[in-house]
């Protein structure tokens, strides 16, 4: 067999095992999709959505869970974009590069790595005991907002590095201070990028339990949660209890409780790509 | 040879070393600027013209950690003294840049960019600013009627232009173009170089080129600098009237370089 043959047959092997890893990366995706539209589909009625739990959370609907996570998200956006993306431009446009960016960056990275039950841990000893914030909404986002803080300037530290560099140069050299450059060179051009970030964020806010069990999340609550300082349910602890805590539970509400928190989810992060879209289509470089 | 009747000097750089952490770039170097003249930097590639350039609006402080020795003055005020705001130096000197790195906004955008950095708000006095700077680069008349397309869709000399009417709308005094034509096409190149010759009136310009054909056309100063080896700093080797330079140069390295015989 000649050399070339012989690499033609590489290059073949070669594509079909990159092609599975990718089919493999996308299948359970897929299937988790898949079922639980098949199984939860018949439990999403009007009553479902909008209606109080009732007969110990056996029948009724789950909207105090929706809207609780719908808070969540909301606050915990609100706490960790800004701050987030203050610490990128922190980073990366005024931080002199050396051993303190070093540790900083280090520590970040570290932070992403903590499991989110520790965080749950810091959050009931930081805000609910110490802040004495009681189990409410506020400890709740706050909690969820360090624990989302790395994706999120990771992301926009990433996109505001993407903004050439010839970009801050024509601004500097123009008579831009460094805050005008990144205000009105930088953070336009990179806002997609920081997007981004929001919307991981968001994905792992909706989804997260364990840093929401001892912060915030409530087994079960006759109200709606009527202001930041509130306890209120959530979706992932709610499929938590009903799927483990509560005898006798039909599956449909489980099933459904998990397929209205993946639509959650996806309806956030849905938002979030058209709004990136529009702030991309103007950006050509 | 054409007399030059010194002007006024607007730019003196005094036997200035120059260090990038400690690497020593620049040593000794010394050049009077003179104010309405076109003066050229030329020389083989790493020999810190652009450097030189960077002097003297201190963008080479972006960059990172940098040292100067010696002193470089614009109107004989020290650029480098303790509380010079290095935003209003920016303000007095602009800078082109080798490649046209237009804002990837609208081309009145891109103009009104600095007199907005400036307080200056009002859409009637921006719109004067917008076409008279358009105007004196030689702009206007291609993109009168789409100024609110984006600067990017414009040709690679026409972004020059574009730039260089960017920098004209803060009205600075000096403008430093670094290569501004390396870029272009001879077309463009040519277009670019008539523009110069329009602002001189006004403006003191310093560039630094690789083209030793364009410093002998645009210029009436021209400094040739030189570095020995890699890693060693670079030097002035010969600065004068260009009409001299490239006529009857003093310095062998000088008649060698302009000569082609290296570099």
């Amino acid at each position: 067999m000649s050399h070339v043959r012989k690499q033609l047959v590489y290059e073949k092997i070669a594509h079909t095992f990159l092609g599975l890893a990718a089919a493999l990366t996308a299948a359970p995706v897929i299937i988790i999709i898949v079922f639980l539209l098949v199984k939860g589909s018949a439990a999403l009625t009007p009553e479902f959505l909008t209606g109080m739990p009732r007969e110990g959370m056996k029948s009724g609907g789950i909207f105090p869970a929706i809207l609780g996570t719908f808070y969540l998200v909301i606050g915990t956006v609100l706490f960790s974009v800004p701050v987030g993306t203050l610490a990128a431009i922190y980073l990366t446009e005024y931080a002199k590069q050396g051993r303190l960016t070093r540790t900083i960056r280090l520590a970040i990275a570290n932070m992403a790595g903590v499991p989110s039950v520790v965080y749950g841990l810091f959050g009931l000893g930081l805000f609910v005991l110490f802040l004495k914030m009681g189990t409410s909404l506020l400890a709740g986002s706050l909690t969820l907002g360090i624990l989302v803080l790395p994706v999120v300037i990771t992301a926009a530290e990433e996109a505001l590095l993407a903004v050439p560099q010839s970009f801050r140069q024509a601004s500097l050299a123009l008579g831009a201070t460094r805050w005008q450059t990144t205000r009105k060179v930088v953070l336009p051009n990179s806002i997609s990028g920081i997007i981004t970030g929001t919307v991981l964020a968001i994905g792992r806010a909706a989804g997260e339990t364990a840093a929401i069990m001892f912060t915030v999340a409530a087994f079960f609550l006759p109200a709606l949660p009527s202001s930041p300082f509130s306890q209120a349910m959530a979706l992932p602890y709610h499929l938590y209890t009903v799927s483990t805590q509560v005898p006798g539970m039909p599956e449909a509400i489980k099933w459904g409780t998990a397929l209205v928190l993946l639509l959650l989810v996806l309806l956030f992060t849905l938002t979030a790509a058209l709004v990136r879209a529009r702030f991309r289509r103007k950006k050509r470089w | 040879m054409a007399e030059l009747d010194g002007n006024k000097i607007k730019v003196r750089i005094e036997s200035v070393d120059f260090y990038y952490e400690d690497f020593k770039a620049l040593e000794d170097i010394s050049i009077d600027i003179e104010s309405n003249r076109v003066t050229a930097l030329i020389g083989p590639s790493g020999c810190g013209k652009s450097t030189v350039l960077r002097l003297m609006n201190r963008m080479h402080e972006v960059m990172g950690k940098t040292r100067l020795k010696g002193k470089v003055t614009l109107d004989d005020q020290d650029i480098y003294a303790p509380g010079v705001d290095v935003v209003e130096l920016r303000s007095r000197i602009g800078e082109i840049f080798q490649k046209p790195n237009p804002f990837p906004k609208s081309i009145y955008d891109n103009v009104a960019f600095g007199p907005r950095l400036q307080g200056r708000k009002s859409r009637s006095e921006l719109d004067g600013i917008v076409e008279k700077a358009l105007k004196q680069a030689a702009l206007w008349k291609e993109v009168k009627n789409k100024l609110n397309t984006s600067a990017l869709e414009l040709s690679g000399g026409q972004q020059q232009r574009l730039c260089i009417a960017r920098t004209l709308a803060v009205e600075p005094e000096v403008i430093l173009m670094d290569e501004p034509c390396s870029a272009l096409d001879p077309v463009a190149t040519q277009q670019i170089e008539d523009t110069m010759e329009v602002l001189k009136e006004n403006y003191t310009i310093i560039i630094v080129t690789h083209n030793m054909q364009q410093a002998a056309r645009v210029s009436e100063y021209t400094g040739f600098m030189l570095i020995q080896e890699t890693g060693e700093p670079g030097k002035l080797v010969e600065f004068g009237p260009t009409s001299k330079i490239f006529t009857m140069p003093d310095k062998k390295e000088t008649e060698n370089y302009i000569t082609g015989r290296f570099g």
